[in-house]
């Protein structure tokens, strides 16, 4: 497609070759131990932590009206 | 005047039908053909507008057919506030969606215009519908012509995976609503939804309901972990596809969570309320980071959506009348703003045919024009004040800080992360030196393009100066929704 009409870009191999590489992730990429700790951080880790400060503050504010706590999942 | 959103409803697929009469060869014709027709059904969707009584929360221009009288189900379709901008936004942007194929699509022009009008019908049944069953039925059969425009029309070899991608995650999610919709119609005889609306269900089965209704509408939104279809969507779809996927499509799940899962089961919805926040700030925050590292354009627009949806989500769960109507009024924004965006990412790659940003810079030298749009709209994406994004955002924040502080302090975040990713990307495109080892040869935007772009801007503008327009108009319905709600008690 590139380079078919006046307008169109010129193709530079390092910057074609540079936006393949990000495009498929799914060939690039390795599970590695690093990988693995960064799925487990931000996958696990700070999605449960994130989780447990929203219930938190949904109970201190039941407990500030004197509400009965709200369940919650 | 009653039956109106009737006519609305299947002008466009009508209009599809005799297009299929034209030949092959008449392109001029089918063009011109296609567009009068959308253009018509936007003009008579302004007229529901007009007549439209804000005074009441009771669905509007009702119209009921019988559908499978034996099982208890009706063709019965009406609008209420929630749903009139969302048929406003979908007939507004047809035409345009249309007009940029108008040069660009030259093969098979004929199925292109049909497409486009029997998925404007599809989109337009969705958001009327009050039929349960029927409502999944149009949920589902937009896939269709959207499978099409983006596997044919596509721009690269990708397209096909994108296109299955978008299928299958779609359709896998949306089984499980299929599955719950069978469990209601079961529990109570109907799937009308006017009558479900004062149906009772226990809490463990508003929980199982809750879920798989939850299931594929966060796919459509699309939240987190589910969202991987939409950046490989929006990259292989022509861009007439991007501006329906972002202008309308996302808003079918986030629609589906207003209408469908915040009312039926208002319990469940409390329940998992903080799984909800939980998906949306990180949609919010990765995404945006995402967005940060992307190098291709409309990857960084289709991210940045997944960001703004996830303000969407966190609205609507604040079960507050600002958090809902923040909500609604951020989708009607993005629709805008987000097509908007993938319109000038069209013109860029109409005339370089690429979207990767590091073959682009300094476009103000030789593009002065559009510039000035990209400006409008990045500013739009990235929340100023005066845009309509900022009011949605707003609202959004003030309803989620008056639930829960802690996830409105993380939302937030989100507001300068699309500061930062906005800014960025124009600044690479726009300022900076000219590459003309790359590019060469610059072509402004031309008059066709300049028309496109202007009522977007109006539209962007006036709900951002005058957002009292479209938030009167559903507060009722709001109000009547929240009050509806047993999470108040």
């Amino acid at each position: 497609m590139a380079g078919s009409d006046p307008t169109s870009v010129k193709p530079n191999q390092f910057v074609e070759l540079h936006g393949h590489a990000r495009e498929v992730v799914e060939k690039t990429f390795k599970f590695s131990p690093r990988t693995l700790g960064v799925i487990g951080i931000f996958g696990i880790a700070v999605p449960y932590l994130l989780y447990q400060g929203c219930v938190n503050e949904f109970h201190a504010a039941d407990d500030k009206y004197n509400r009965e706590r709200k369940k919650f999942m | 005047m009653q039956s109106l959103l009737s006519i609305i409803l299947l002008f466009p697929a009508l209009g599809g039908l005799v297009l299929l009469c034209v030949p092959n060869s008449q392109t001029r014709l089918i063009r011109i053909l296609g567009l009068t027709i959308s253009f018509i059904t936007f003009v008579l969707s302004l007229l529901l507008w007009v007549f439209f009584d804000h005074s009441t929360a009771k669905f509007q221009f009702v119209n009921a057919v019988d559908w499978l009288p034996f099982l208890n189900m009706h063709f019965y379709i009406g609008i209420d506030g929630i749903s009139l901008f969302f048929i406003l936004l979908t007939t507004f942007l047809v035409p345009f969606c249309l007009l940029v194929g108008w040069d660009s699509v030259q093969k098979n022009v004929k199925e292109y215009f049909i497409a486009f009008l029997f998925l404007e019908s599809f989109m337009l049944a969705v958001f009327c519908m009050l039929d349960l069953l029927l409502f999944y039925v149009f949920f589902e059969s937009v896939l269709l012509p959207m499978f099409l425009i983006i596997g044919v029309w596509g721009s690269r070899e990708r397209k096909i995976r994108a296109a299955y991608q978008f299928f299958l995650y779609t359709l896998i999610g949306s089984l499980f609503m299929l599955l719950a919709i069978l469990l209601i119609y079961f529990q109570t005889g109907t799937t009308d939804l006017q009558v479900l609306f004062v149906s009772e269900f226990s809490l463990q089965r508003q929980l199982l309901l809750w879920f798989a209704f939850f299931a594929s509408f966060a796919v459509k939104v699309p939240m987190i972990p589910v969202h991987i279809w939409l950046p490989e969507a929006h990259v292989e779809a022509p861009t007439s596809g991007s501006v329906i996927l972002a202008g309308v499509l996302l808003k079918l799940g986030t629609y589906g969570f207003v209408r469908y899962s915040i009312p039926l089961f208002p319990e469940a919805s409390v329940y998992f309320t903080p799984l909800i926040y939980t998906l949306s700030i990180i949609g919010v925050i990765y995404a945006s980071l995402t967005t940060l590292r992307q190098i291709d354009l409309k990857k960084i627009i289709a991210y940045s959506s997944v960001a703004h949806m996830g303000f969407v989500t966190l609205g609507l769960f604040s079960l507050n009348i600002q958090g809902i109507e923040g909500a609604l009024f951020l989708m009607l924004s993005h629709g805008f703003v987000a097509s908007a965006l993938f319109l000038c990412i069209g013109v860029l790659y109409d005339r370089t045919h690429t979207r990767l940003v590091k073959y682009y810079g300094g476009l103000v030298h030789v593009m002065p024009l559009f510039s000035v749009f990209f400006l409008i709209f990045t500013m739009g994406n990235l929340s100023l004040p005066g845009t309509s994004s900022f009011v949605g955002e707003f609202l959004i924040l003030v309803g989620v800080f008056q639930t829960n502080p802690f996830v409105a302090t993380f939302a937030a975040t989100g507001m300068i992360l699309g500061g930062a990713y906005s800014i960025w990307l124009y600044n690479r495109v726009v300022f900076g030196n000219l590459k003309p080892f790359f590019i060469d040869t610059f072509m402004d935007v031309n008059r066709r393009e300049f028309f496109i772009f202007l009522p977007f801007v109006f539209c962007v503008l006036w709900m951002g100066f005058y957002p009292e327009v479209f938030l009167e108009p559903m507060h009722t319905s709001v109000a009547n929704l929240v009050q509806h709600g047993q999470w108040r008690g």
